[in-house]
C-alpha cells in the first residue's frame, strides 16, 4: 500500500506542476519590456520611381493628433524628430527644400504624432474618426501652424492598410508619410493622393518616451525601405 | 457553429456522466500533456508545448471497449524576438517584437479498445468532437487573433500500467491531433504526448 501511495505522490509531483503552469497564464512571458513594445511599420508604392526623385519639401513641425484638439503646442521632441527625418532622407539622396513658394519639390513629406486613446483596431494606421491628412503647402511661417489645403493621402491597393490588430493601450505613434500633391486621383469625387511611403514608429510617442527610442524607431523606418533611395 | 457546439459540449456532458455509470466500471485520466507542432502549425509555432493539461472519463461498456470523454487545455508558445515580417511582395515590412500563441481547449467524445485487463494494459482509441483553439500572433503590444470551433479527431495509442494492487496506475499515450479547417481558421495538427494518472474504478 505505501508503495502504491509513493506512486501515487511520484505521479502527482508531475501532474500537479502541470496544472499550476497552465493556470499561471494561458499568454506566458507577456511582460514586455518598453523598448519591446515598439513596432516599426513601413510601406512603399511599387508603381513609384523613386530614382526619379530629388527633392521634398517637409513642414517643421510634427502634426500632433490628440484627444484635445484645441492643444494646438509642439510634441515634446518636435525639432528633433523632424532633423532626425531630414538626416535620412539626406542620407537617401533627397534635398530637402524649404521654400515651396520658390522652387517645386518633387514630394512632400508629413509627420504627425498620434497620441490618442482607446485605439483599438488598426495597428498599422489608427483609426481616427474625423481626421483626414492633408499636406502643408508653404512653410509655416508660425511654429504651430497647419494646413488643410484638400489633398487626403490614399493608400494605393495592396499597401496593408486596415490589419486588424487589436490592443486595448493607449500608444503614440509617429507616422512619416510621403507623397506627390501633384499626382492625384479623383476617387469618389474626392481629390486624393497616393501615399508613395509611409513609416510608422509605434510606442515611441507613449508618456515614458524618450529621444533615444525615437530616433531608433526612424532611423530603422528608413533602413527597413531602401527602396525609397534616390542615389 | 453555436448549435454545433452546443451538441458536442451536450454529447460530452452526457457521456462522461454515463462513463461513471458504467456496468463494467471504467477509468478516470489526469494527464500532463505535450504538443509536438506537425505541419502548418510547425510553421507558425515550431516550438514544442509543455503546457498542457487533460482530463479524461472512460467507462466500459464491454469488457474491452470503453467510452468516454476528454476535456483539455494545451498553450503553445514562441517568442521569436525583434522580427521583420516582410509581406506582399516586399512592399510592406513590420519590425517588431514577436511572440506567438495557441490556445487550444480539446472537447471530445472518445472511444477505446483495451487488449488485456493485465498488468500491462495497451489501447487504442480515438476522440471526435472539436477544438476551440484561439491563436495569437503578437508583434509588441499588438495582436492578430484567429479564433474558431474546429470539429476535430485525435487517434491514440496508449498504455495503462496499473500500480501493485491498487487502483491507479500510470498512464502514457501517444495522440495525433487534427483540427480541421475553418471557414475562418487554417487547420492545425500537433502530436501529443501524454503522461498522468490513471484511476480505475
Amino acid at each position: 500500500m505505501t508503495k502504491v501511495l509513493s506512486s501515487i505522490k511520484m505521479l502527482a509531483a508531475i501532474v500537479l506542476p502541470a496544472i499550476v503552469i497552465m493556470l499561471t497564464s494561458c499568454y506566458p512571458n507577456d511582460n514586455l519590456s518598453v523598448s519591446e513594445t515598439d513596432i516599426v511599420m513601413v510601406g512603399y508604392y511599387d508603381s513609384v520611381n523613386f530614382k526619379a526623385l530629388k527633392t521634398y519639401y517637409m513642414s517643421d513641425t510634427v502634426y500632433p493628433v490628440r484627444e484635445d484638439t484645441s492643444d494646438h503646442s509642439l510634441i515634446k521632441y518636435n525639432n528633433e524628430i523632424i532633423s532626425a527625418i531630414a538626416s535620412n532622407m539626406e542620407a537617401y539622396g533627397y534635398t530637402r527644400i524649404l521654400e515651396v513658394t520658390t522652387d517645386t519639390p518633387d514630394v512632400r513629406v508629413s509627420s504627425a504624432s498620434i497620441t490618442i486613446k482607446n485605439v483599438t483596431v488598426g495597428w498599422w494606421y489608427p483609426y481616427y474618426p474625423g481626421w483626414r491628412w492633408g499636406w502643408g503647402y508653404k512653410k509655416s511661417t508660425r511654429d504651430t501652424d497647419y494646413y488643410y489645403p484638400g489633398y487626403p493621402g490614399f493608400y494605393p491597393p495592396g499597401y496593408g492598410w486596415g490589419y486588424p490588430y487589436y490592443s486595448s493601450y493607449t500608444t503614440g505613434t509617429l507616422l512619416i508619410e510621403m507623397a506627390d500633391p501633384d499626382d492625384y486621383e479623383i476617387i469618389k469625387n474626392d481629390t486624393v493622393t497616393p501615399i508613395y511611403w509611409s513609416g510608422a514608429i509605434n510606442g515611441v510617442l507613449s508618456s515614458g518616451s524618450d529621444l533615444n527610442r525615437i530616433t531608433k524607431g526612424i532611423d530603422k523606418a528608413f533602413e527597413l525601405s531602401p527602396e525609397i533611395k534616390t542615389n | 457553429m453555436k448549435k454545433n457546439k452546443l451538441i458536442l459540449t451536450s454529447i460530452f456532458v452526457v457521456l462522461l456522466g454515463l462513463s461513471s455509470f458504467a456496468q463494467g466500471g471504467g477509468i478516470w485520466n489526469f494527464d500532463w500533456n505535450m504538443g509536438f507542432p506537425m505541419g502548418n502549425t510547425k510553421d507558425f509555432i515550431g516550438k514544442p508545448s509543455f503546457r498542457g493539461f487533460s482530463i479524461e472519463g472512460r467507462g466500459f461498456v464491454t469488457e474491452k471497449i470503453a467510452i468516454g470523454g476528454i476535456g483539455a487545455w494545451n498553450v503553445f508558445y514562441e517568442n521569436n524576438g525583434n522580427t521583420t515580417i516582410v509581406e506582399n511582395e516586399g512592399t510592406r515590412k513590420i519590425y517588431g517584437y514577436q511572440r506567438k500563441y495557441l490556445n487550444v481547449m480539446p472537447l471530445m467524445v472518445t472511444a477505446h479498445y483495451y487488449f488485456s485487463q493485465g498488468s500491462v494494459q495497451p489501447y487504442f482509441g480515438a476522440g471526435l468532437g472539436t477544438y476551440y483553439i484561439e491563436s495569437r500572433d503578437f508583434m509588441g503590444i499588438y495582436y492578430l487573433q484567429g479564433k474558431d470551433w474546429h470539429f476535430g479527431i485525435a487517434p491514440e495509442v496508449g498504455v495503462v500500467m496499473p500500480f501493485n494492487s491498487g487502483n491507479a496506475g500510470l498512464n502514457v499515450n501517444f495522440k495525433y491531433n487534427m483540427a480541421a479547417k475553418t471557414k475562418k481558421e487554417p487547420s492545425y495538427s500537433w502530436l501529443g504526448l501524454n503522461i498522468g494518472l490513471s484511476y480505475l474504478f
